[in-house]
């Protein structure tokens, strides 16, 4: 694509920093629990190209090392997050966040 | 006989973790309804082991270290907090026991998934190195969310998992973010290079500022994942429902080992890390005065005791975050220790309190409104005095270990010139004796209800652990402290 532009280290970072907020919006506003955790998702790899952005930059492995160790997390997280939906949908044959609201003041 | 390698025994309270929960997780298929039984002598077991050689490894004359490369850290304050996790597990196992037969809920997993956290938490209070930091605090975390969650039948407990989860991965990724942004500023990993990078490298660089800004904001996405993690205002929002939904031995685990070990290495990284003047100091002044008030202004509004433990939790991370703010000017190791007597204080009285309320609850924890606890002194006068004991550590009266909590972190703020933050937390102080003592006097009112509350003759476990909780609320401010 060198001929519109060069896409430089800093365009990665830009659109991860996009990837990241586009996911923190999505948590903060859906009401829906598989929307809430795809938006968690993304905010994830949002920071594992960040991370892999960064040790291209410094010449560096420890950056592609953590995101092999990130993607393991993210995949037990969702595993139980997965776990808590089905618990959920069990008690209300439902999956929107606003139903859950036993616990306040 | 040749010595072990030093990686194997200086980690052994670790490996005995670890070790503890594949076995749990083995005992209850290998031999069922035997191995359900046995499970929590076979988890205190585990646990005593792993609090004897974290004392084994404090009476060493030199800790090892930075070892693994730099990865793992085993100084005085690691170790000194593994013990603080270890002893929270310990008691939550002890509350546990009776808690699971009367709500017919006994399984093995539960006992090796408090195992799992605690060996979560030890990673995450040994973390000399972000990667190592995330794991541990993940570990701790995803097993958290499965506790919270266990009475999965209940809607309160299925909820309190729900939030607990949403805002944990939510924060796991701010703080992630964070480790990045300042991996990509100084290409490092390891706390010790991170530091030596700010504090020499920076001003002979060029464009020096622009790095520094980046430092900040890498600094300042930590505050936001750890402060979600330890309950800072305003990220506050899940721990008053989490506490509330969660099994009331969950609760005192999450509230106090979960949070012990996230607040550890919040105050290792501003201890030792980010250990000069910037921003951050302001920033952490801030949220300790927004996180006492809310906290305590809250708690004075409610009238059932676990909820209002709840808020309680919240304020107390206030106290430790005065101790943070003022963490810049001093030594790392005052710093360290102040924090670390806090936890370990506010460990044994919250753990105790939450045990007290599993305890008296009764099935469901039908029972837990001020007023069904109305008169319970004239019945079980030891009892009573117990829960006395424990509110007013927490409300920070003289002898009791909470007071000397306080006092730590409160002289700490003055010695570094921000008097005013310890002004504000000693008026936040009073406000909280006033809820914490109507709570108190709650038990020692006459009536001529029918009893509800408390109505469960105390086990030898139960005893052990609220005799270990009030012993310890009343003399470890006299004791000696390992560093």
């Amino acid at each position: 694509m060198d001929i519109l532009f060069p896409i430089t280290p800093t365009h990665y970072l830009a659109l991860s920093a996009i990837l990241f907020g586009i996911g923190t919006a999505g948590v903060l506003s859906r009401k829906n629990i598989f929307v809430s955790l795809m938006s968690l998702e993304l905010m994830l790899n949002a920071v594992n190209l960040s991370f892999i952005t960064f040790a291209r930059i410094h010449g560096d492995l420890t950056g592609q090392v953590i995101v092999l160790f990130v993607v393991a997390v993210a995949a037990a997280e969702a595993c139980v997050g997965l776990a808590i939906v089905i618990a959920l949908f069990r008690l209300k044959e439902n999956v929107n966040v606003d139903l859950f609201n036993e616990l306040k003041d | 006989m040749n010595a072990l390698p030093l990686e194997l025994t200086a980690l052994a309270p670790l490996w005995f973790v670890v070790a503890g929960a594949l076995t749990l997780l083995l005992l209850e298929v290998l031999f069922h309804e035997a191995g359900r039984r046995a499970a929590p002598l076979a988890t205190l077991t585990f646990l005593l082991l792993a609090l004897g050689s974290d004392f084994r490894l404090l009476s060493l004359q030199g800790m090892p270290g930075a070892l693994f490369q730099g990865s793992v850290v085993i100084d005085l304050y690691s170790v000194t907090l593994q013990a603080i996790c270890a002893l929270s597990a310990s008691l939550t196992v002890l509350f546990s026991s009776s808690y699971l037969k009367r709500e017919k809920a006994v399984t093995g997993e539960y006992y090796a998934l408090i195992l799992l956290a605690t060996a979560g938490m030890m990673v995450l209070v040994s973390a000399g190195e972000f990667l190592t930091l995330f794991v541990g605090l993940e570990l701790m975390s995803i097993a958290g969310y499965i506790l919270a969650g266990y009475f999965r039948n209940k809607e309160r407990s299925a909820e309190a998992a729900l939030k607990y989860f949403l805002t944990g991965v939510f924060s796991s990724a701010f703080l992630l973010y964070g480790i990045a942004v300042l991996y990509g500023v100084s290409g490092t990993t390891h706390f010790s290079e991170l530091r030596l990078f700010i504090e020499k490298g920076l001003p002979a660089l060029p464009g020096a500022a622009s790095q520094m800004v980046f430092i900040y904001l890498g600094a300042a996405l930590l505050v936001v994942g750890l402060g979600f993690k330890v309950a800072l205002a305003p990220f506050h929002g899940w721990a008053p429902d989490v506490y509330d939904g969660a099994a009331a031995p969950v609760s005192g685990f999450l509230s106090t080992g979960v949070k012990a070990a996230a607040f550890g290495i919040f105050a290792r990284l501003f201890a030792e890390v980010f250990s000069m003047p910037g921003p951050w100091v302001a920033a952490l002044a801030t949220l300790a005065v927004l996180t006492m008030t809310l906290g305590n202004l809250s708690a004075l509004a409610q009238t059932n005791l676990k909820r209002m433990l709840a808020y309680s939790s919240v304020a107390h991370a206030g106290y430790v975050a005065v101790g943070l703010a003022a963490a810049t000017g001093s030594p790392a190791d005052v710093v360290e220790r102040a924090v670390a007597f806090y936890l370990l204080a506010y460990t044994l009285m919250t753990a105790g309190v939450f045990g007290w309320i599993a305890w008296a609850s009764g099935e469901g924890e039908k029972n837990s409104n001020f007023s069904d606890y109305q008169g319970l002194a004239y019945r079980h006068p030891g009892m009573g005095l117990a829960l006395a004991v424990f509110l007013f550590s927490l409300a920070g009266m003289t002898p009791m270990a909470g007071f000397f909590g306080k006092y730590f972190l409160f002289k700490l703020a003055v010695d570094n010139g921000l008097v005013w933050l310890a002004v504000v937390a000693v008026l936040n102080s009073f406000v909280s004796a006033y809820y914490y003592l109507r709570a108190a006097m709650q038990l020692y009112v006459r009536t001529d209800k029918e009893a509800k509350a408390g109505l469960k003759p105390i086990s030898w476990g139960l005893f052990t652990a609220f005799f270990i909780c009030v012993l310890g609320s009343l003399i470890a401010g006299f004791l000696k402290f390992p560093f």
